[in-house]
């Protein structure tokens, strides 16, 4: 991002973080981002379902941290030096999400969006709500709010036992 | 409610709460003065402009006309100082309840929609009634004056003076002496004016002019002329002064033009403004910020205190100023801490409203008396305590002081008396409830203990304390029958809740006919606890040290297996249920580890018994507990006994147990 592009208006507008899990790559909406931090020691919770790891301390605050490769139904992976937690503001929410790494702050103009193949029955879906186009790339945009929706909960809860 | 709104509403609700209390407090106090002043005519009838103001701009009509129909009484009884008030009180103190609940209403966003009409033609009705008492008829406009009290007393003979003041030459702060001069006139005026009019103010420029030209003095006063020129003689350094009388002075004050102000200042109006001066509320949301970023320092500090590179550092001066520095951290820690902790006088002087409302119902003369409300205390630890209090309260008004007949049977004074006091003794606040009332009758408590299972022991082994206790249990009630205010067995195990939750424990004594007196022991700050840190697995847990017994480790023999593969452990011959942490929270995947081979910990909650299994015990230490955040509330985190966590020295996040849940959910 230029220095001017900063002082535009609307700066956040179709602006998405890129990340990646497990080599797709993803994008948010910058706006719900509040910042990216390194990986951390993370503490335990019990009850919580599994993609939900814990908490970690994020400068005094206690942040609860979920997995995004478990919570889109990827095997999980060993945490190393490129992985991240992406903290996200949802609707007065704090979480951070552990992705495998950043990639970056693209510009997605609406136009360039479609929507994602309806398809009934694949679960990771849900998440997505829509499918962007920077050059020849795809960017998969996740919808944050889907993310925490409670009847996730209930799904996991009855597979947990 | 749009969220924009919502800042607008917390203020509105704290000031009219503040503005509230007030009014109470005023009522309370002139109710048992039989009269009120000038002055609190003037406050009460400010408070309730401001409240009606207020509601009005939240469109909350209902408190609004409530606070109007007070307003208009108000501003009647302030014109008429002779009125004959006693008649007011039951229906304002109606009028503040109602208005505190419809706010109460309101944080919890939802409409106020109480019906006020009835409160609303109570106190018109009164209104009307004293105005046809009063006999004349007050529908002429009036003419609404801040000077209030003062105007009214004020009248026929009172005379109009112009005066003008020299201090001595060199005497500095003219302004300064200026202004005690004026505050000093002021109790003996009705109106009263000057020039420089910011006095008050730092003002170089106003004592310069003073120096100069003189300070110029008009005021009203019905006081003799002789008394007026004595308070002149005796302000200090003063070098010249001239009176004259007048007619009228507005000529003077034209002249001065809207550089004169009208000075409403007296004492109260001043005592609250020095008040508001060395006060500002601040949202507690920041201070918890502030304290969250102290606590990171502390934490920064220890990790750089301990890191490798830094401890293979030999230099007695960098020693030193580590030290220094942690010092400075400490204290900077203690006084955050110390900005949370806010005086108990408000929750105390709450209580006069229960006694004075318990006591025309019961038909009860009984005096309360506060002492030590000042003693400061946790601004969460504060709140809770209203409730306990006020049970405490309600059952010395209804068992313990006797009618006043009983009373000059007794040969005590008709009047009965209840006490509370509060102090601090060290880490701890204690506060004490005595009445003077008829005490607790040792034997039939006993028996009701006894008769209900509570106590097993004969009654002469029991202490006086552990009798008195049970009226402390849940359904105790020697009275046969409930009434209004107590007698069904709830409220007095309220406190006890209450209490424990807070971490304190409550002792009562008592001499039979003489009173009785609970003694509450609550820790200054429920932010801090002092906690054992336990491992268990790879994960640290935080066990409060109030609910932990012993620590042992069990030889084989002491273990007992059933035939479910439940374990448990005979400790002095009662045996035990054993919990092991790992398998319970899930979490650890060290589930087979002898019993032998790591720590048992015994806890009590209520008198049950619960060993908890961990790996080792790492450290005794105070930690400070943060809730956990609120997205994990969807979880049974809470109900699963995780009470909260803490942030460990070398930043790593503990959760604390939460140790009364999990014995109850294991142990009947």
């Amino acid at each position: 991002m230029s220095r001017t592009d900063f002082y535009e208006e609307d700066t956040q507008a179709c602006r998405y973080l890129t990340f990646l899990v497990d080599g797709t790559v993803f994008g948010i909406e910058i706006a719900g981002v509040s910042e990216i931090i390194q990986i951390m020691p993370i503490t335990e919770v019990p009850e919580a379902p599994p993609y939900l790891k814990g908490v970690v301390n994020l400068r005094g605050k206690v942040l609860p941290v979920m997995d995004l490769r478990i919570k889109f139904g990827k095997p999980p992976a060993e945490y190393t030096d490129r992985t991240c937690i992406i903290v996200v503001v949802i609707q007065g929410v704090t979480v951070g999400l552990i992705v495998d790494g950043v990639c970056e702050v693209v510009f997605i103009p609406d136009e360039d969006i479609v929507p994602p193949p309806s398809l009934k029955a694949v679960s990771q879906n849900k998440y997505i709500t829509g499918i962007g186009k920077v050059g020849d790339d795809v960017k998969l945009i996740v919808d944050c709010d889907e993310i925490l929706k409670e009847e996730e909960i209930n799904e996991l809860k009855a597979s947990d036992f | 409610m749009s969220v924009d709104r919502e800042p607008l509403l917390e203020l509105f609700a704290y000031e009219t709460n503040q503005l509230l209390e007030l009014i109470e407090g005023i009522l309370l106090k002139s109710e048992q003065n039989k009269t009120m002043s000038g002055d609190e005519i003037n406050e009460v009838f400010r408070a309730m402009h401001s409240i009606k103001g207020s509601a009005t701009m939240m469109e909350f009509k209902n408190i609004a006309a409530c606070a109007h129909a007070a307003e208009d009484l108000f501003d009647f009884i302030r014109n008429k100082p002779d009125t004959d008030i006693s008649l007011v009180f039951d229906c304002l103190f109606a009028a503040v309840d109602f208005m505190k609940s419809e706010t109460e209403k309101a944080m919890k966003n939802m409409m106020p929609d109480g019906d006020e009409i009835g409160l609303v033609n109570a106190i018109r009705e009164i209104h009307s009634e004293l105005k046809s008492k009063t006999g004349k008829d007050t529908d002429a406009p009036v003419v609404r004056s801040y000077l209030g009290g003062k105007k009214a007393e004020a009248g026929r003979d009172e005379k109009k003076y112009v005066a003008k003041v020299f201090f001595e030459e060199d005497c500095q702060m003219e302004n300064v002496r200026a202004f005690s001069l004026v505050y000093t006139l002021n109790n003996k005026c009705s109106e009263l004016y000057y020039y420089p009019h910011d006095i008050e103010d730092d003002g170089g420029a106003s004592a310069e002019y003073i120096r100069k030209n003189g300070f110029d003095i008009y005021f009203a006063s019905h006081a003799e002329s002789g008394e007026l020129e004595l308070i002149f003689k005796q302000t200090m350094l003063l070098k010249s002064y001239e009176i004259d009388r007048v007619d009228s002075f507005d000529k003077y004050l034209n002249r001065a033009g809207d550089k004169t102000r009208k000075q409403d200042t007296n004492a109260s109006d001043m005592n609250r403004n020095a008040d508001l001066n060395s006060f500002i509320s601040v949202s507690s949301k920041k201070l918890d910020k502030l304290l969250d970023l102290v606590g990171e320092i502390v934490i920064a500090e220890s990790m750089i205190a301990k890191h490798p590179d830094i401890r293979g550092i030999v230099s007695e001066s960098f020693d030193k100023r580590m030290s220094h520095l942690g010092k400075l951290i400490e204290e900077l820690q203690d006084n955050v801490m110390s900005i949370r902790m806010i005086p108990i006088a408000e929750t105390l002087h709450k209580m006069n409203r229960i006694v004075r409302d318990m006591g025309k119902k019961l038909n009860k003369q009984v005096e309360l008396i506060i002492r030590g409300a000042e003693t400061e205390i946790d601004k969460n630890i504060v709140s809770t305590l209203s409730d306990p209090l006020m049970h405490i309260i309600r059952n010395c008004m209804d068992h313990g002081i006797e009618n006043a007949a009983e009373r000059a049977a007794a040969g005590k004074d008709r009047k009965g008396r209840i006490e509370i006091s509060a102090g601090n003794t060290g880490g701890e606040v204690e506060i004490s409830i005595s009445d003077d009332g008829r005490g607790l009758d040792r034997s039939v408590i006993y028996k009701k203990a006894f008769d209900t299972g509570l106590i097993q022991k004969l009654e002469s082994e029991c202490t006086d304390r552990e009798i008195f206790s049970c009226i402390l249990k849940p359904g105790f009630s020697t009275k046969e029958k409930a009434n209004e205010f107590s007698g069904r067995g709830v409220g007095l195990d309220v406190v006890t809740d209450c209490i424990s939750r807070l971490g304190g424990v409550i002792t009562i004594d008592s001499e039979q006919g003489k009173g009785a007196t609970f003694t509450l022991h609550i820790p200054l700050t429920v932010a801090i606890v002092d906690g054992i840190t336990v491992s268990v697995g790879e994960s640290i847990y935080t066990i409060p040290a109030m609910s932990i017994r012993e620590f042992f480790r069990p030889d084989k023999k002491s273990i007992v297996v059933d035939t479910n593969g439940n374990e448990s452990v005979l400790v002095r011959d009662s045996c035990i249920p054993v919990v092991r942490l790992h398998n319970y929270f899930n979490t650890a995947r060290h589930g087979d580890k002898k019993l032998t081979e790591g720590v048992l910990i015994l806890a009590e909650s209520n008198n049950k018994y619960l060993c908890l299994f961990a790996d080792g015990l790492i450290g005794e230490q105070y930690v400070v507990t943060k809730p956990l955040p609120v997205f994990l509330n969807r979880y049974e985190v809470a109900e699963k006994g995780i009470s909260g966590c803490t942030i460990l020295g070398d930043g790593s996040i503990s959760l604390i147990l939460d140790v009364n849940s999990i014995v109850n959910r294991f142990v009947n």
